[in-house]
């Protein structure tokens, strides 16, 4: 039942995906992963003249900073991509007037979403490989890979994805906004997560937000497994807030897209 | 059997007053709807735009929890076994949404099949008859953004049958179709109430539509019911509403001007008088049937070039009945 909804669900997605996928919207996703790494690479070679500050080595436990961005923006396509899809499912029923036809059938709120989650997720990890190829020129190294942390990382990863995804989902379909809410969240998420450059330079105050966003510790973890081989028991602690975040999440996002998605169909007319 | 009583339902909207302002507005759509549908019947419900009929359709899909009043479906409840109730009702509204422009028709039906976890061999086996019935079969693998809109329309038909529903209600599902392709659906509604046993709701604004296909017409304003009963006798009380002549004559004589004038005074009616090349026109429009009399009144001193009984129309009977129900609420 569940399982079904989520199966066909997913099913459905690649259908329309690969049918009339936008391949501008792909290939302008990649080329955004291209730039933000290849503007990190003049910001390192102009202005720091190929050395990065202690601090930064401090900070961030490397001294690679090009694997260091190429890392972040990798996490960031996946952010961009699960988030952004995830988080527009329901309100892109309500914009294309299916939303009356779904809610009308048995569906699972939750087995929907995740079909969609679990599309995208494949989707984006075809588009992961392709930012792989599109991005060896600046040179990622990977001397010392610890796999089973950066793999346990994803998939924890995901999950709190998938629950700030809904969140924004249900945010969306309350405010019947999309540009605004999903620009908001990933400038904010850009800025203060880490992606390109370590959340210590933050004030304070910010870094005290950033604690709050799962991506920060995952990306953390991230580039601690893969550059330095950090293993998973040396970051337990960041493996902790990372999980706990994720539930919380998690939690709230259920919570709050069965609230809205009852009163979804009458909203939709305001 | 399907068994409402006491419906309501109001929707809040926010309202702007200014750039950051906004005040809330309550509507209140439905106002207490009784409503019955045996399983075998078309029921249909009539109103003027705005009166509750796709809200009154949206509450009996689940769409919508009705904020007072109750639903039995079968002996279920419409709120609490709302679960169970979405796998035996289905609906099908006018218009070419409710299905995916992007998947083709055989892709939509398989989605939505799925969603209501039909047995895959089963599904496959429907789906194919829901093709034929609508008769979609050669451009079922193409996508839904190339068909025409009645084909569109037709698919959202088979979408609203996957379920095989008990009960099924149609908003205006022949809004927007060409003639030939309204009559077939008219048909084919007929059908699946009488052989195959489904109650169905209609709701349209054409009474021709009401009088062809329902067993049992409730007729609502403003969310509440002002009069139900079957076809012939909401006929013959829109009849009896809204009797509209035009009648032109070569004079008008004074005399017979004033003896005119009397006569619509005393039976209630309106009218309005206009100066034509080669004659005189007159519309009248009266809640009485005075045909004979104005002919034979008129035929006495003047020659009636023409006389012409207007087809009734639902939307004043409406007006008219919902006039009538406002005059004794007001005076009981
Ligand atoms: N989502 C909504 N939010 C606020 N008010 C609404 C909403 N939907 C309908 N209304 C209001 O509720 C009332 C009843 O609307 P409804 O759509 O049920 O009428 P209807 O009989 O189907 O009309 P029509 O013949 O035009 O389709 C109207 O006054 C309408 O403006
Ligand atoms: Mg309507």
């Amino acid at each position: 039942m569940f399982i079904d909804n989520i199966l066909s669900t997913a099913r459905r997605n690649l259908t329309i995906q690969t049918r009339a996928y936008p391949v501008h919207f792909f290939v302008g996703e990649l080329m955004s992963c291209f730039f933000t790494v290849l503007s990190s690479f003049f910001i390192y070679s102009i202005v720091f003249k190929g050395k990065v500050s202690d601090s930064f080595i401090r900070f961030s436990g490397t001294s690679d900073y090009m694997s260091y961005a190429i890392l972040g923006s990798f996490m960031y396509l996946f952010v961009v991509r699960t988030f952004l899809n995830v988080s527009r499912s329901f309100i892109t029923e309500m914009r294309e007037g299916t939303l009356d036809s779904l809610l009308i059938s048995p569906v699972s709120y939750m087995g929907y979403l995740s079909g969609n989650m679990l599309e995208q997720t494949l989707v984006t990890t075809g588009e992961l490989l392709a930012a792989i190829i599109i991005t060896s020129p600046f040179g990622l190294k990977m001397p010392d890979i610890n796999a089973a942390a950066a793999l346990l990382c994803i998939g924890i990863t995901l999950v709190s994805l998938f629950g700030m995804a809904i969140i924004l989902c249900g945010i969306m379909i309350y405010l019947k906004d999309t540009y605004l809410s999903q620009n908001t969240v990933f400038s904010v998420m850009y800025l203060i997560c880490g992606i390109t450059f370590p959340v210590q330079y933050l004030p304070n105050w910010v870094q005290n937000i950033s604690n709050l966003i799962p991506v920060t510790y995952s990306l953390r973890i991230f580039r601690s497994s893969i550059l330095a081989g950090s293993s998973i028991a040396s970051q337990a602690g960041d493996f902790l807030m990372l999980a706990v975040l994720s539930i919380i999440y998690f939690a709230a996002g259920v919570l709050l897209i069965n609230r809205i998605m009852k009163k979804a169909p009458e909203r939709q007319f305001i | 059997m399907l068994i409402a009583k006491g419906l309501k339902k109001n929707y809040t909207s926010k309202v702007k007053t200014g750039f950051l302002k906004s005040t809330t507005k309550k509507v209140e759509a439905v106002r207490g709807l009784d409503l019955t549908i045996e399983p075998g019947s078309i029921v249909g419900l009539l109103g003027l735009n705005g009166a509750g009929k796709t809200t009154t359709i949206k509450m009996l899909s689940t769409l919508l929890e009705p904020d007072e009043g109750s639903c039995a479906i079968d002996g279920l409840d419409l709120v609490k076994d709302a679960f169970q109730i979405k796998h035996m009702v289905n609906m099908i509204a006018g218009g070419e949404r409710m299905v995916y422009w992007r998947l083709t028709a055989r892709e939509n039906l398989e989605y939505f099949g799925r969603l209501y976890s039909i047995p895959k061999e089963e599904l496959k086996s429907r789906i194919e008859s829901l093709i034929r019935f609508v008769g979609l079969q050669e451009r079922s693998e193409e996508a839904v953004e190339k068909y025409s809109k009645g084909m569109k329309q037709r698919l959202q038909i088979a979408r609203g049958l996957i379920n095989d529903p008990k009960y099924l209600f149609m908003d205006e599902p022949t809004l927007g179709l060409d003639a030939p392709i309204a009559r077939d659906l008219r048909r084919f509604t007929k059908s699946l109430a009488k052989e195959q046993g489904k109650g169905i709701l209609l709701t349209s604004h054409y009474i021709s539509e009401i009088e062809e296909l329902c067993d049992y017409v409730y007729i609502i304003d403003r969310g509440l019911k002002i009069m139900e009963g079957t076809p012939k006798e909401i006929a013959s009380i829109v009849a009896n509403c809204t009797n509209k002549y035009k009648i032109k004559l070569n004079v008008l004589p004074d005399k017979l001007r004033g003896q005119f004038e009397t006569f619509m005074s005393t039976v209630q009616s309106e009218f309005q008088l206009e100066e034509v090349d080669g004659g005189i026109e007159i519309d009248v429009s009266s809640h009485k049937d005075i045909q004979s009399e104005l002919i034979s009144m008129l035929s006495q001193q003047s020659k009636i070039i023409s006389f012409t009984a207007m087809e009734p129309k639902l939307e004043d009977a409406i007006i008219t009945l919902s006039e009538v129900k406002n005059y004794e609420q007001v005076h009981a």
